[in-house]
C-alpha cells in the first residue's frame, strides 16, 4: 500500500463556508460546556499560576516603598513577585521557544532583559516598566550567523555577549543598548585549557575553571585591551578540595557574607557582617541560589530578606530570625510525567478482581473482604457525620471532608524535571506531599500507576524509573501516591531502554512492569513474573530503535533457562524520514460501542483493533520542504492498514488515537496555518467476529474514512481526549492552544464522516454535521473561560465515578484542573436542584393523602348510618 | 357489544326485571307460571282479535326462531373484529408515521384492544348460553380470534411502520457485549 495522500481542506471561498457555517451554526453549535456563570467560577475548577525556577533575580523597591523581586527563569519568564507575600505581580512570557533570556538588570524606572534567539542568532533588549510591565523599548541586534552567546550582561549603557570557547577563551561583544549596533569585540584568554563558567559582579566578569581551580577576574566594562587576572582558588580562603559548585554574588549595600544553609556554604569576598542559620522542614535538596535585599534600620543594624533558591526548583524567603515568609514550588512550571489517581474513597469503588481471583482468594474470602471495606465506608461515614457536630459548617457548605461520593476526588501525581515529585489535590491543587528525587535532567523517565486505590485491603502504588544524578544509575522509587510514602527505593540492574506497563495483574492486584534493557527483559516487581510468564505468549512490544529509526515489533518469549526474551518479529523502516510519534491505544479504554447506527438504521461497525498505533514520520523531500507520513500498523502482526502523506507540513504534530479513531494535528507551511486530520476505520456492515478480536486472524481490510479541517488557533501545544468510565459518553478532544486556551471539541464535528454542504437533509446521518473546511471554534467551547493557562504543554484525562464526568488536569507554565461532561449530566441532579422544596412538597402530600384517608372513612361510616 | 347483550338479557327473560324498571314490556303475560307477580293483570280480558292459541303458535315460532338468531348473533360477534380492520386501516393511514403521543396512543389502543379480547374469548360466547360447554361455537370463536389477531398484526405493522419494533441490527447494539482481545501489544517509545 503506497502513501495515499490526504486531501487538504480547501482554502478558498471562505466567505462562502463562512455564510453557510453561519446558518448551521445555530442548529449545530449549541455550546457543549454551556456558559458559565461569574459564582461558578472556581467551584469545579482551580488554576495555578507559576513563573518556574529562576535563573536571576534582583529586588527592587517601588516608589512607595514596597518591594518586589523581579526575576527571569528556565521557562522564558520575566516576572515580578511581591516579596512580602510571594505573589506573581506580573509575568511575561516569551513567546518563541528558541528565545533565551540571558540577563536581567533593574534601574529606578526600567526593568532591562537581554533574549537570545538561538536559531536566527541575535539578541533582542527590551524594557519593561518596573510595575506596570508595560513594553517601553523593544531593539534586535543581530549577530554574525552561526554565533553562539553563552552568557550576556548589561553593564552601564552597553550589553556584552559572551562566548565561552572549550579552550578557555572568552569572545565579548559589546553592543548598544539603545541601538543594538555592534560597538567592539574583546577576546580574553585564560590559557588554562580548560572550560570556563562565568559570571558577573557588578563591576567585575569573573570566571571560573573547576578542574584548576582558578578563579580569572576582569573589571568592568571591558575594554579593547582587558585582559584576566587569574587567582587560585586556594589563596581567597576556598580550600582546593571543596569544589565549588555556584558562582554566586550576593549584592547587597551592606555587604552580606556566609549563609549557611544546610548543604552549601556562599562566601562574598568582599566583606563579611551577618551569620545565620535556617533548617528546611523538608528535603529540598541544596541550595542552588541566594538572592539578598539588605537595609540598615534607625538604630544601624541590618534588616534584610533572602530568597533561597534550593535544587528541588522551590523559592523561600527568609527574615533576618530565620523565619519562613513564604514559599513558591515553582518545580510544578516543568512536570515531566503526570497520572491522575482515584482515591478510592467512594462508595462504589472496588474493581473487578480480574482473572486471578479464583487463584489468590477464595469465595468466602472474597465475601469478607468486601463486607470489610463496606463496614470501612460505614465507618468513615459515621465519623464523616460526626465531626460535623457544628451545624453551621453543613449551611455554609464546608462539610466535604473526606468523602468523595461520585470518585471525581483524585490525587494528581506529578512528576517534575526539576527533581520532585507532587500529590496535589484535584480538587483545589493543594500540595498533599512531595517526594524529591535526584533525576539526571532531561533524561527520560517512567512514571506508572501499579496498583490502583480500588483494591481493598492494599495500598495504591506508583512506581517511577528514572537515572540518579549522582550514581548515573537507573533506580526504580515505588511509593503511594496517596500518601507519598516511598514504599521502596532500589537500584536497577541494566541501564534501561524501555519500561513497558502490562494490563494484567498479579495476585496482589500489582500491574507488573517490563523493563527491557539491551538483551534482557526484567520484571518489577520481580514477584510478577509468574503473571507475566502467563500472558508471554500474547504479549507484544513495538519499539522504536534509536539508531536504525525503523519500528520494530517484538513478541515476549520465555527461554529454555526461564529468562523472558524478546524476538523481534517484523520492521517497519522509515527511510529518511524520522519518526516523530508512535501512539497505541489505551489498554485501560473500554469500547462501549461496536458500531454506529445509520440514518437507516443499519449498523456500520467499528474496525475496533486494539493493537493497532498511529506513526507520524517526518521527512525531507527533494525541495528541501518538510512532509510526513502517517502509518496505522497493527503492532501485533506489522501489518499496514493506512498510510497518508502530508507535504510541506511541519510540527508540532499532536496525536489522539482510540477506539476506531484517530485524530492529529500538524502545522501546514504552505498555508500558514494549523490543521487536524481525522481518521475513522469501520468493518463494514458485517461484523466478522463479535467476540474476539486477534490481530493474527484479523483478515479486515478496514474503510478508512478520513477529513481535514482548518484550526483557527495556529499552535497546537496538547490534545487529548476524555474518558469516562465506561466508554457509554460520547468522546470530546480537549485542544490547547499556544495561547492558553482549552477547547472543548465534540468529537462529531471532527467526525470523517461529515457529508457534504449540498446532501440533501434526508440522506445526511442524525448528528453528524456537513462538512465545513474550517472548524468553528466559539467562545462557549473554551473550558478554561478566561483562565489562561500560561504556555500548556499537556493535558491528561481521567475517568470518574460518574459515567458522564471527566477529570482534566492541563499543565504547563501554569496548572489548571476542572472537569468536563461531554454528553452534559445526565447522571446528575442540576446544581440548582431544590431539594427542600421537592421534599416539603412530597411530606406535604404523604399528610394530605393521610389525612384523606381519615376524612373518607369518617364520612363513609356517617353515610353508613344514615 | 354492550347493546346486543343488552337485548340478549331480554331475550333470555327479565326475571326479578319488575321492580327496577319503572316502565317495562312483559312479553311473558299470557305464558302463565313465570309471570307470577303480575297475575292480576293475566287475569283481563283479551283484546279484539286476540286469541290464545295464536299466542300459542307464535310462542313456538319464537322458540324456532330463537336458536337461529342464536346463530346469527354469534356469527356477528364473531365477524365484528374482522370488520374494524377497514376501520382501522383508514385510521392508520390517517394518523401517519410520525412519532407523536396520538399517533401512539391510537397504536396501544388498536394492539391492546383486541389483545384483551384475545383473554376473554369463553367469556364473550358464554352469554349465548349459560349452560353450554367450551368447546361449543367452534367456529364462531376461530373466526373471532383470528379477526383479533388481524388487528393486533395491524397494530404491529403501525409499528413498525413507525419504527418502534426493534428489528434492526442497530436496535440490538447496545446489548452487544465489548469484544475480547486476544493479543496484547504496547508501544514501547
Amino acid at each position: 500500500m503506497g502513501p495515499v495522500p490526504v486531501r487538504p481542506p480547501t482554502g478558498g471561498r471562505v466567505a462562502l463556508w463562512v455564510c453557510l457555517g453561519l446558518v448551521w451554526s445555530g442548529g449545530w453549535l449549541i455550546a457543549p460546556t454551556g456558559a458559565l456563570f461569574e459564582d461558578q467560577v472556581f467551584k469545579f475548577d482551580w488554576s495555578r499560576s507559576l513563573v518556574g525556577v529562576p535563573l536571576a533575580g534582583q529586588f527592587w523597591d517601588t516608589p512607595r516603598g514596597q518591594s518586589n523581586f523581579i526575576l527571569r527563569t528556565k521557562n522564558r519568564v520575566l516576572a515580578s513577585l511581591d516579596s512580602d507575600s510571594g505573589k506573581i505581580l506580573w509575568r511575561h512570557v516569551l513567546d518563541d521557544d528558541a528565545d533565551e533570556l540571558l540577563d536581567l538588570r533593574t534601574t529606578p524606572k526600567l526593568v532591562q532583559a537581554v533574549s537570545w534567539h538561538r536559531e536566527s542568532a541575535f539578541l533582542t533588549f527590551r524594557a519593561w516598566h518596573p510595575t506596570t510591565a508595560a513594553l517601553k523599548q523593544e531593539t534586535t541586534a543581530p549577530l554574525p550567523p552561526g554565533t553562539r552567546v553563552d552568557l550576556a550582561f548589561i553593564h552601564e549603557d552597553e550589553v556584552n555577549a559572551l562566548t565561552l570557547a572549550d579552550s578557555g577563551s572568552v569572545t565579548v561583544q559589546v553592543l548598544n543598548w539603545r541601538h543594538g549596533s555592534p560597538v567592539r569585540t574583546v577576546t580574553l584568554t585564560s590559557g588554562s585549557g580548560q572550560p570556563l563558567r562565568c559570571i558577573r559582579t557588578p563591576d567585575v566578569l569573573v570566571c571560573l575553571s573547576v578542574s584548576s581551580a582558578m578563579l580569572y577576574y576582569t573589571p568592568l566594562p571591558i575594554s579593547p585591551k582587558a585582559a584576566f587576572t587569574a587567582v587560585a582558588l586556594d589563596k581567597i580562603g576556598l580550600p582546593v578540595g571543596a569544589r565549588p559548585l555556584a558562582l554566586q554574588t550576593v549584592p547587597g549595600s551592606s555587604g552580606l557574607a556566609q549563609i549557611a544553609v544546610k548543604v552549601t556554604k556562599l562566601r562574598d569576598f568582599t566583606q563579611n557582617v551577618h551569620e545565620m542559620s535556617f533548617q528546611f522542614s523538608q528535603d529540598v535538596g541544596r541550595l542552588v541560589q541566594a538572592w539578598g535585599a539588605c537595609e540598615e534600620d534607625e538604630r544601624g543594624s541590618a534588616i534584610f530578606q533572602l530568597v533561597l533558591l534550593t535544587s528541588d526548583g522551590s523559592l523561600t524567603s527568609l527574615t533576618p530570625l530565620g523565619n519562613q515568609m513564604w514559599t513558591r514550588e515553582e518545580a510544578l512550571a516543568s512536570i515531566d510525567k503526570v497520572e491522575l489517581v482515584a482515591t478510592g474513597l467512594d462508595s462504589g469503588s472496588m474493581e473487578d478482581e480480574g482473572p486471578f481471583q479464583n487463584e489468590a482468594t477464595d469465595l468466602v474470602q472474597q465475601f469478607a473482604k468486601r463486607i470489610r471495606h463496606h463496614l470501612a465506608l460505614i465507618q468513615s461515614t459515621i465519623s464523616h457525620f460526626l465531626e460535623l457536630n457544628d451545624w453551621r459548617n453543613v449551611f455554609s457548605g464546608n462539610q466535604d471532608k473526606q468523602l468523595d461520593d461520585f470518585g471525581i476526588r483524585k490525587v494528581i501525581l506529578a512528576v517534575c524535571d526539576e527533581g520532585k515529585i507532587f500529590g496535589l489535590d484535584n480538587k483545589n491543587g493543594e500540595v498533599l506531599w512531595n517526594v524529591v528525587y535526584p533525576n539526571v535532567v532531561g533524561e527520560k523517565s517512567y512514571l506508572f500507576i501499579q496498583r490502583t486505590a480500588m483494591h481493598f485491603g492494599t495500598e495504591p502504588m506508583a512506581s517511577l524509573i528514572f537515572r540518579n544524578r549522582y550514581s548515573q544509575k537507573f533506580q526504580l522509587l515505588t511509593l503511594d501516591p496517596l500518601s507519598g510514602a516511598i514504599l521502596s527505593w532500589e537500584d536497577l540492574k541494566h541501564p534501561v531502554d524501555q519500561a513497558v506497563l502490562l494490563h494484567q495483574h498479579d495476585d496482589k492486584f500489582i500491574r507488573p512492569v517490563l523493563v527491557i534493557s539491551k538483551n534482557q527483559v526484567d520484571v518489577v516487581p520481580s514477584s510478577a513474573k509468574a503473571s507475566v510468564i502467563k500472558y508471554a505468549e500474547k504479549t507484544f512490544i513495538a519499539t522504536k530503535d534509536p539508531q536504525t529509526n525503523d519500528i520494530q515489533g517484538q513478541k515476549l518469549l520465555v527461554n529454555p533457562n526461564g529468562f523472558l526474551v524478546l524476538r523481534p518479529i517484523w520492521s517497519l523502516a522509515n527511510p529518511g524520514t524520522e519518526v516523530r510519534k508512535f501512539v497505541g491505544k489505551s489498554t485501560e479504554e473500554d469500547v462501549h460501542s461496536q458500531g454506529r447506527v445509520m440514518a437507516d438504521r443499519s449498523v456500520l461497525f467499528k474496525y475496533v483493533n486494539p493493537n493497532l498505533a498511529l506513526i507520524i514520520s517526518e521527512g525531507t523531500d527533494a525541495a528541501g520542504k518538510l512532509f510526513i507520513n502517517v502509518y496505522l500498523v497493527d503492532m501485533v502482526t506489522g501489518r499496514l492498514i493506512f498510510s497518508a502523506n502530508h507535504k510541506r507540513v511541519t510540527g508540532p504534530y499532536h496525536v489522539v488515537h482510540s477506539e476506531n479513531w484517530a485524530v492529529y494535528t500538524y502545522y501546514n507551511e504552505k498555508s500558514r496555518r494549523a490543521e487536524l486530520t481525522s481518521l475513522e476505520l469501520f468493518e463494514g456492515n458485517e461484523q466478522t467476529n463479535a467476540t474476539v478480536f486477534s490481530s493474527v486472524s484479523d483478515v479486515i481490510s478496514p474503510l478508512v474514512e478520513r477529513q481535514a479541517f482548518i484550526l483557527g488557533p495556529s499552535h497546537i501545544s496538547a490534545l487529548r481526549d476524555t474518558r469516562t468510565e465506561k466508554g457509554i459518553t460520547t468522546k470530546h478532544i480537549l485542544m490547547a492552544t499556544k495561547t492558553g486556551l482549552v477547547y472543548d471539541i465534540p468529537r462529531q464535528f471532527l467526525d470523517p464522516r461529515r457529508p457534504n454542504m449540498n446532501t440533501p437533509p434526508e440522506m445526511r446521518e442524525p448528528g453528524i454535521p456537513p462538512y465545513i473546511p474550517e472548524l468553528q471554534l466559539p467562545q462557549e467551547m473554551i473550558i478554561n473561560y478566561n483562565q489562561t493557562v500560561g504556555v500548556p504543554r499537556g493535558i491528561i484525562t481521567a475517568p470518574t465515578g460518574l459515567e458522564s464526568t471527566s477529570v482534566v488536569f492541563v499543565y504547563g507554565l501554569d496548572l489548571y484542573c476542572t472537569r468536563v461532561a461531554p454528553s452534559k449530566g445526565f447522571d446528575l441532579l442540576k446544581d440548582d436542584f431544590d431539594y427542600y422544596v421537592i421534599a416539603s412538597v412530597l411530606l406535604a402530600l404523604i399528610m394530605a393523602s393521610f389525612i384523606t384517608k381519615r376524612l373518607s372513612q369518617r364520612k363513609a361510616l356517617k353515610q353508613a348510618w344514615k | 357489544m354492550s347493546q346486543s347483550s343488552h337485548s340478549m338479557s331480554r331475550m333470555g327473560g327479565p326475571g326479578g326485571g319488575g321492580g327496577r324498571w319503572k316502565w317495562s314490556l312483559d312479553f311473558n303475560t299470557g305464558r302463565g307460571g313465570r309471570g307470577g307477580g303480575s297475575g292480576s293483570a293475566s287475569e283481563l280480558s283479551s283484546p279484539p282479535g286476540y286469541s290464545v292459541s295464536n299466542a300459542q303458535q307464535a310462542a313456538e315460532v319464537y322458540r324456532t326462531a330463537d336458536k337461529g338468531l342464536k346463530v346469527k348473533r354469534s356469527w356477528d360477534l364473531a365477524l365484528g373484529p374482522i370488520k374494524q380492520v377497514p376501520m382501522n386501516l383508514f385510521i392508520m393511514y390517517m394518523s401517519g408515521n410520525t412519532i407523536s403521543i396520538f399517533p401512539i396512543m391510537m397504536v396501544i389502543m388498536m394492539a391492546i384492544r383486541p389483545l384483551k379480547t384475545l383473554f376473554t374469548v369463553n367469556a364473550t360466547f358464554k352469554n349465548f348460553d349459560a349452560n353450554d360447554s367450551p368447546t361449543s361455537h367452534l367456529g364462531q370463536k376461530f373466526v373471532f380470534v383470528l379477526g383479533n389477531l388481524a388487528n393486533v398484526a395491524l397494530a404491529m405493522y403501525k409499528c413498525h411502520g413507525m419504527g418502534l419494533l426493534p428489528t434492526h441490527a442497530s436496535d440490538w447494539l447496545a446489548f452487544a457485549d465489548p469484544i475480547e482481545r486476544v493479543e496484547w501489544a504496547y508501544v514501547g517509545m
